[in-house]
């Protein structure tokens, strides 16, 4: 789904042939328009080169004793997460795409659910659950062998953590692959069934493969997602390179944390360069008369069924966990830190307020502010300011942590030191979360500001005029849920948050995380229950426009 | 020239800001007492409601891991706003020392209250509380007697029966720091290898996860810190109640050097603005009254190695303590970590 080319930007017959702006201010433009894309290479600019410095000792050390368990946990991890997040999200997709059942659509909302709570919170549940299944492992050590109790023990906190994120994180691939199955054309399988092919050969031969693009850049985000995870791999003692970087670069050795976040930036790289190379350059566009899906109806056993099988997702990444949470909030009354909550909330709403306002005010200049004062850069600009998504957090981290210990080295600038840490975190936020902003305005943008945009301008606005008095209303829906999905995405952020945030600062995330990891779990349920309903703030946005589009 | 004052003016401006925001920022009060502390317990709060309703002297802390805190000392240098570091560690203040973070304050009360053996002779700091970290033990499943020295957790009779935190622990690294320290580094690293070895599951959680899970029965021995023992004891919550009284304390090495021992202590730095009030404060701290709060607080012990300071504290007994390895534990951090390494203690 590549934005197609603008109409005004390209050849401008169909706009009054005035110079938007003066050569001056339109260097200054470029300028604003570019900055935000430099600013996000920034941070890869800086560990690039300082990683090429003298590691030290450590590093010696971290290759010989700890590199190949960081490189093979994360690549494991991240496999297993994302093949059984889209076995999941691809068989939830289908159910509800495919078939018509009491309750359908209840169920289709319902099973987004689970993006809104936070990996590292149904991480805190699982874990404190598994003390309960002690009985099940003393058996095995009594009745069957101390090596399989000592096996169970090694595997449990992988199957706890993929099952954590497997289940908070497959509405990614299960979102992705319903739009996908609710565009595709019902005639391709009509035709199918037609010639002669079973429902079950057509799901195969046809669904599937339409839907593969859509499958894989689900599967991408997992990914990503999990590459990125430090709260719930923690929490559970695994050891991938996300929290490795954090540890090389506490020990003192930021050249070695430079590094192992370079090596998880390749696997990330990797991951998408599989994305890109499975779509090719095979065209999936179709017939442009569509007919949808017609589903099948379910009633009775069949139905019962359905429910059956997407309630156990639902029920893993989202009811189970929560409800744990909420007997904790119930029962711990006398545990409750109520200023420590506040502050933290306070801190948590300040930061993804302010981070998620510029994240909104550079996609809208990026996107609609470039065409309508037809500045140099193009398309480039767009994709460039989105990369942020593909830079692993612990990089940007390291990056940002460095540029302003360097700046503050300059005469004059020493207070940096003391105080910009705050402002570094939203940096951080605003280049990672920029292309969570860009996205939905451009793709806003191409449905409909075009052609308005232009006849504002041939009614005789000028540009500026003619973007905020139209590109700015039209977009304002786009623009209100990109908004939102960042403030939820920072909101809940964790992995930033904690290594980059000022001392004896906490927000909700990184108090919920600090409280789960020390085992004071009840004393963590009202801020992760907070958190869980920021989640469904935005889980609610991303419905709407899911259903907005369709 | 110009760049530099605009430089200092944005300074400045941004200073200001974050003082608004209230993030940070030197203490402008005249009676203010600016402390960088790695404590993160909740009678430390009431402990500085007291000094402030006594002094006038207003209190106000920053939170965060020894090493983030004597960076940042390092990088303010003399603007730095802090008066006192606190660390839950006596290796961190004494690298503090040598880093030049800090100054001596010599007081009378201070050198009746602590003893000899666990404060810097030079009173570049000062301890206030006392831990021990020792070896719990299931009251069900183990017999007295079963274990009594930290160099038998490397014991084949304990593989999969032993758990202990990940080695990333302040606590952890002060106390393999002392193994070497006891017992050199070759011994040390080959009994690290078998306590690796013996753990019943990869290091996961803190301390307290360690005793739940062996009064739980998945594991018979732990280590940790005596007073996460005594909170839980203490706890409101009745689970932790029921759970921590299925454990029994080990006081190890009763007829060699003595259980581990580290303190929690204090250091004025360097350029601290409010030396007076810093030395009203630190003699504060060791007063009757607040060791006693600390004692009915946190269960750590009172600096004055008083046993019997709560009921849980006299039903746990006298021990003897490791000041042998003591004074020598700061320098063999490095060395701990790196054992970590080679035997694989995540």
């Amino acid at each position: 789904m590549t934005p197609s080319p603008s109409s005004i930007g390209s050849a401008g017959s169909n706009v009054p042939a005035v110079a938007p702006l003066g050569a001056l201010s339109r260097g200054a433009g470029a300028a604003t328009l570019w900055l935000p894309a430099l600013c996000v290479c920034l941070p890869l600019l800086i560990v690039a080169a300082r990683a090429l410095q003298d590691p030290g000792d450590t590093w010696g050390r971290i290759v010989e004793f700890r590199l190949w368990d960081y490189t093979a946990d994360t690549a494991i991890l991240v496999s297993l997460v994302s093949l059984l997040a889209v076995a999941v999200g691809m068989t939830c997709a289908w159910l509800v795409s495919a078939y018509e059942f009491a309750g359908r659509r209840t169920l289709q909302w319902l099973l987004v659910l689970p993006l809104g709570v936070p990996g590292f919170v149904a991480g805190a549940a699982y874990l404190d659950g598994f003390e309960q299944l002690a009985p099940l492992f003393l058996w095995l050590r009594d009745n069957v062998s101390l090596d399989a109790f000592l096996l169970s023990q090694n595997l449990l906190p992988w199957f706890g953590s993929v099952l954590v994120l497997v289940f908070t994180l497959f509405p990614y691939v299960y979102l992705s692959c319903c739009a996908s199955f609710a565009g595709q054309q019902a005639d391709l399988i009509e035709a199918a069934r037609l010639l002669g092919c079973g429902r079950r050969r057509a799901f195969f031969r046809i669904v599937l493969p339409l839907a593969r693009p859509a499958v894989v850049g689900g599967a991408a985000l997992v990914a990503m997602e999990t590459a990125n995870d430090y709260g719930v791999v923690t929490l559970f003692g695994i050891n991938t390179l996300t929290p490795g970087v954090f540890r090389a670069w506490s020990e003192g050795s930021i050249v070695s944390a430079m590094r192992l976040a370079l090596i998880l930036l390749a696997l990330i790289m990797f991951v998408l360069f599989l994305e890109r190379a499975q779509r090719g350059r095979r065209g999936y566009a179709g017939d442009t008369r569509q007919k949808p899906l017609a589903r099948q109806p379910r009633s009775g056993m069949g139905a019962a069924i359905i429910w059956l099988v997407c309630s156990i997702p639902l029920v893993l990444g989202f009811a189970w966990p929560v409800s744990r949470f909420v007997r904790w909030a119930m029962g711990s009354a006398h545990a409750a830190n109520w200023q420590s909550y506040g502050s933290a909330l306070f801190n948590s709403s300040w930061l993804a307020l302010l981070a998620s306002a510029m994240v909104v005010a550079s996609a809208f200049w990026i996107t609609a502010g470039r065409r309508a004062h037809r500045l140099p850069g193009g398309a480039a600009v767009q994709q460039l300011a989105s990369l942020g998504y593909a830079i692993p957090s612990a990089l940007l981290a390291v990056g940002i942590g460095v540029l302003i210990s360097d700046v503050s080295r300059a005469p004059g600038l020493s207070w940096l030191a003391l105080s910009a840490t705050a402002s570094g975190l939203v940096f951080a936020y605003w280049v990672r979360f920029m292309a969570v902003g860009i996205q939905p305005v451009a793709a806003a943008q191409t449905r409909i500001a075009g052609d308005l945009h232009a006849a504002a301008r041939t009614l005789g606005h000028s540009a500026s005029k003619a973007l905020f008095r139209v590109d700015l209303r039209l977009l304002m829906p786009s623009l209100a849920a990109a908004a939102i999905l960042c403030f939820v995405d920072i909101f809940k952020e964790l992995t930033l948050t904690l290594v980059m945030r000022p001392f004896d600062f906490e927000t909700l995330a990184t108090l919920t995380y600090r409280l789960s990891s020390e085992g004071r779990i009840p004393e963590a349920a009202v801020p992760a229950l907070v958190l869980v309903g920021c989640g469904m703030v935005g889980v609610a946005a991303i419905h709407r426009m899911a259903a907005a589009r369709s | 020239m110009q760049a530099a004052s605009l430089a200092a003016r944005c300074g400045r401006a941004a200073l200001a800001l974050v003082a608004a925001l209230g993030l940070s920022g030197p203490a402008l009060a005249q009676q203010t007492l600016n402390i960088y502390s790695h404590r993160h317990y909740g009678i430390d709060q009431e402990v500085n409601a007291l000094f402030t309703q006594q002094t006038g002297i207003e209190v106000k802390v920053v939170n965060a891991d020894a090493d983030q805190l004597i960076e940042r000392l390092k990088a303010e240098g003399e603007n730095s706003p802090a008066d006192l570091l606190i660390t839950v560690d006596a290796g961190r203040l004494q690298l503090a020392k040598e880093q030049g973070l800090l100054q001596p304050l010599q007081s009378e009360v201070l050198a009746t209250a602590t003893p000899e053996l666990l404060r810097d002779p030079e009173g570049y700091w000062w301890p206030f509380t006392a831990r021990a970290r020792i070896i719990m033990v299931s009251d069900e499943r183990v017999e007295e007697g079963a274990i009594t020295t930290y160099e038998e957790l490397a014991d084949e009779r304990w593989r999969g029966k032993l758990l202990i935190r990940s080695s990333s622990s302040v606590y952890n690294q002060a106390w393999v720091s002392s193994m070497v320290a006891a017992n050199g580094d070759e011994a040390t690293e080959a009994w690290a290898r078998g306590v690796v070895q013996n753990m019943a599951r990869p290091p996961q959680g803190g301390d307290r996860d360690q005793i739940r899970a062996v009064a739980n029965g998945l594991a018979d021995v732990c280590v940790g810190n005596a007073y996460y023992l005594g909170i839980m004891l203490n706890s409101t919550d009745e689970q932790d109640r029921e759970l921590a009284s299925k454990v029994r304390l080990v006081f190890p090495n009763q007829d060699g050097r003595g259980a581990h021992f580290n303190v929690s202590g204090v250091g004025v730095t360097r350029h601290a603005r409010n030396v007076d009030a810093a030395r009203q404060y630190l003699e504060f701290l060791v007063s009757d009254e607040v060791q006693q709060m600390y004692a009915e607080g946190s269960y750590e012990y009172p600096i004055n190695l008083d046993f019997t300071a709560t009921p849980t504290h006299e039903s746990w007994g006298e021990f003897k303590v490791d000041v042998q390895s003591f004074p020598e534990m700061g320098d063999h951090i490095d060395d701990a970590i790196s054992i970590f390494d080679r035997v694989g203690w995540q």
